[in-house]
């Protein structure tokens, strides 16, 4: 990964370099009448063990007839053809 | 598409994921953790999402069915796989169906495995999973 000074000028006209530079994770100072005022820099995708799997929210086999074991949820989907 | 990282999730797992009451709700939230955190490419159909939205629309209110449908759209990089768009795919599952011993509708979704190269298979109906296995697709181990 790298830091490169561009100008708002550069951003501009050389979009597409610059996107494909982001894609590579280099990072980017935004120069303007050579002040630097912004940095430019790739999001990071959150490391995958932060991503929680939610799951839940029905309350299903509390209050199905019988115990909604996978022949009988088979057996259920069955139902939707007749 | 990596056919080593990459599960297909069954109607009946989503069932056991949603359902919070379910005996197998902790296990199945455990085994689809471990396979987001190894990055798997997890998949499933529209078919499969018809059949859980069924299910649940059978089992409980039309309030529920929204919150089955918005609880799968969170599962984190779950996938869609279709088939093509002319009729040689019902051609393909047909003659799947005859040489095995699997209702059209595990047919389908078998050779919608197959066509996609998915070698891994997330189910609770151990018939389906041990028909899989003659095609290749071997189920995932939930322990």
């Amino acid at each position: 990964m790298s830091v490169h000074s561009i100008s708002t000028k550069e951003l501009r006209e050389q979009l597409p370099k610059v996107r494909a530079g982001l894609a590579r994770g280099n990072q980017y100072l935004l120069i303007y009448r050579s002040k630097a005022i912004a940095r430019l820099e790739p999001i990071k995708s959150k490391p995958s063990s932060d991503v929680l799997v939610r799951g839940g929210g029905l309350k299903l086999q509390a209050n199905a007839p019988q115990p909604l074991t996978p022949q009988y949820l088979k057996q259920l989907a069955t139902r939707r053809y007749e | 598409m990596n056919s080593q990282a990459s599960v297909f999730i069954d109607a009946n797992t989503f069932i056991y994921f949603l359902d919070e009451t379910a005996q197998q709700h902790g296990s199945t939230i455990t085994a689809l953790q471990k396979l987001v955190d190894k990055q798997t490419e997890l998949y499933t159909s529209h078919h499969v999402i018809e059949e859980v939205l069924f299910i649940v629309a059978k089992l409980a209110t039309a309030q529920a069915v929204t919150i089955a449908i918005e609880r799968i759209a969170e599962l984190p990089g779950l996938l869609l796989v279709e088939p093509d768009t002319d009729l040689t795919f019902a051609r393909r599952y047909v003659k799947l169906w005859q040489k095995s011993k699997v209702g059209i509708n595990d047919a389908l979704l078998l050779q919608l495995m197959i066509d996609a190269n998915i070698k891994h298979l997330f189910s609770y109906d151990e018939t389906f999973a041990k028909q899989a296995i003659k095609f290749g697709i071997t189920s995932i181990d939930v322990q």
